[in-house]
């Protein structure tokens, strides 16, 4: 698209994922507040709002802003699978960039731990042969080929979740909080979930709220005074394209080559090479997928991941650092709220204040993630 | 007093039984295949979703090659669909000669398969709804008698 000016990330907040603590419209309501004061803007700035829940009731978002003010403002629904939130975000920021929008929230928020049964799900829409093929089965079956064609060992995939759940130990706001170092030993021995793929390699069904506030180059000056500015260099949502073997049904997303495209898009419309990234967040419910995604997206060669997980390329400090808030492994995965904590992960670390899993020199970032149906959303903020 | 349930295909819109009175009896795939382009598509599609012209409709044997595979310790939406809710169950996916990728349940125990391994499709029972036992496709590795 043509853009008529800049987008700025004017303030961003995420509450800690989890069952316990508040239920979801209490946090929901938490993180929007924050971003806003975070903002330097009340609610009556705001003059668009995109709540993103994949799993809330119809109304559901609409009412939760009746707590922050009957405003008149326009809100609208976005729903994309587990990229929900990046979905919310991406709206958000075409909004600013079209010129239709000064301030918008994005706000995001699920609860994975109420989702029901087969039966429950059953529909025309969604036939019962599909449902048999849960999400964990459907990346092991990318895990097992892939070990296949290039000798991937569970111990590679091990590596990411232990790093994963490392980097989780540093963000406060990640679900899991291992209380010692996670080894690849420890990954390996939790209970097997499908093969390739043990417990510890998944993400937790979750639940949980984040928002963040984007705004024109005028409100960014007028509000967002504090602070280092955070710029959306580049931001796209692909769907998939056929390719020989295409899945039409039973395929949680579409093939990985989507996160290349809308890789490569947004390094087009940065006018950047992957080469220029300085840490990144990719969609990592499961070990595999984060594996698979960093050669998609072109921070290595295919076939050469394997070699950047057993160098430690990826960890905090390494090279290229991915998932350094703990990514969906340890941070959580309620999808509303989860591409908008990517968000705000790589606000802190563009701004400098990621504390203990700070990457230095943290300049440019990219955040990817996946929608079941299937999308994949890409963003990358700078602060250059 | 046993009940002979009858059997159906739980999505009659992917496949039908060929033989609905045989427990794990053959089935066969309804797809699509567009002649503008020559590919062939798994489950049928209203029109080629890469030239957009009309496609029609054909029945595929459901025989392939074993493209990936995993075995599943947990259920998930559907109540464990294999011999027992404490055994897990296999899944895969089957590449097709025509073209098409396809998923179901994968009959046998966690290490019997390998990728390209030649495997047919037949019906699981996997739950009984208003008095008809409810069939989902599953695979079995080609001559294996489960």
């Amino acid at each position: 698209m043509t853009r008529s000016r800049e987008c700025y990330v004017l303030g961003a907040a995420t509450t800690r994922f989890g069952p316990e603590g508040p239920p979801v419209p209490e946090r929901a309501f938490n993180a929007a507040v924050a971003a806003m004061e975070e903002a330097g803007i009340d609610f009556p700035d705001v003059d668009q709002v995109f709540i993103g829940t994949g799993l809330g009731i119809p109304t559901m978002g609409v009412k939760m802003i009746k707590d922050l003010g009957l405003t008149g403002v326009p809100v609208v629904r976005v729903e994309q699978a587990s990229a929900t939130g990046a979905a919310a975000f991406h709206e958000a920021v075409h909004a600013v960039w079209g010129g239709r929008s000064e301030t918008v929230l994005c706000l995001g928020f699920d609860d994975l731990t109420s989702i029901g049964s087969a039966n429950s799900f059953r529909s025309d829409m969604f036939p019962l042969t599909e449902a048999v093929i849960n999400p964990a089965a459907f990346f092991a079956f990318w895990a097992v080929r892939r070990m296949e064609e290039r000798g991937t060992t569970p111990e590679t995939l091990a590596k990411i979740a232990a790093k994963n759940w490392n980097n989780g130990r540093l963000n406060p706001y990640a679900e899991r909080q291992a209380d010692s170092p996670v080894s690849v030993e420890k990954v390996l021995s939790s209970r097997m979930v499908a093969y390739p793929h043990t417990a510890r390699m998944c993400c937790p069904s979750t639940m949980g709220a984040a928002a963040v506030v984007v705004g024109s180059p005028e409100a960014q000056s007028k509000h967002a005074t504090n602070g280092t500015k955070i710029r959306v260099a580049a931001g796209t949502c692909v769907s998939e394209q056929y390719e020989t073997g295409h899945m039409f049904a039973g395929a949680i997303t579409g093939p990985p080559e989507m996160a290349k495209r809308s890789a490569y898009t947004c390094y087009e419309q940065a006018g950047i090479g992957p080469e220029d990234l300085d840490f990144v967040g990719v969609h990592d419910a499961y070990a595999i997928e984060e594996l698979l995604f960093m050669e998609e997206i072109g921070v290595c060669e295919p076939g050469e991941g394997d070699r950047l997980i057993a160098d430690g390329d990826t960890e905090i400090g390494g090279r290229i650092p991915f998932s350094t808030d703990g990514g969906f492994i340890a941070r959580g995965h309620p999808p509303g709220a989860t591409g908008l904590a990517q968000i705000w992960e790589q606000v802190q670390q563009l701004r400098g204040t990621a504390g203990a899993r700070q990457v230095e020199g943290a300049r440019v970032g990219l955040a990817h993630i996946m929608g079941a149906g299937s999308v994949s959303v890409a963003h990358i903020l700078t602060n250059a | 007093m046993s009940i002979t349930l009858t059997r159906a295909a739980a999505d009659p819109q992917l496949f039908e039984l060929v033989e609905p009175d045989v427990p794990n009896g053959a089935i066969q795939l309804l797809g699509s295949y567009s002649p503008a382009n020559g590919e062939t598509y798994w489950p049928r599609r209203r029109r080629c979703p890469v030239t957009r012209q009309p496609v029609e409709d054909v029945v595929l044997e459901a025989r392939g090659e074993l493209w990936s595979w995993t075995y599943v310790h947990l259920p998930w939406m559907a109540r464990t669909p294999g011999p027992s809710p404490d055994q897990g169950y296999g899944t895969c996916v089957v590449e097709l000669p025509e073209g098409p990728r396809i998923l179901g349940l994968l009959i046998g125990a966690s290490g019997d398969w390998k990728i390209g391994d030649g495997v047919e499709g037949v019906s699981w029972d996997l739950m009984e709804a208003d008095g008809v036992m409810q069939c989902v496709p599953a695979f079995r590795l080609v001559g294996s008698d489960q």
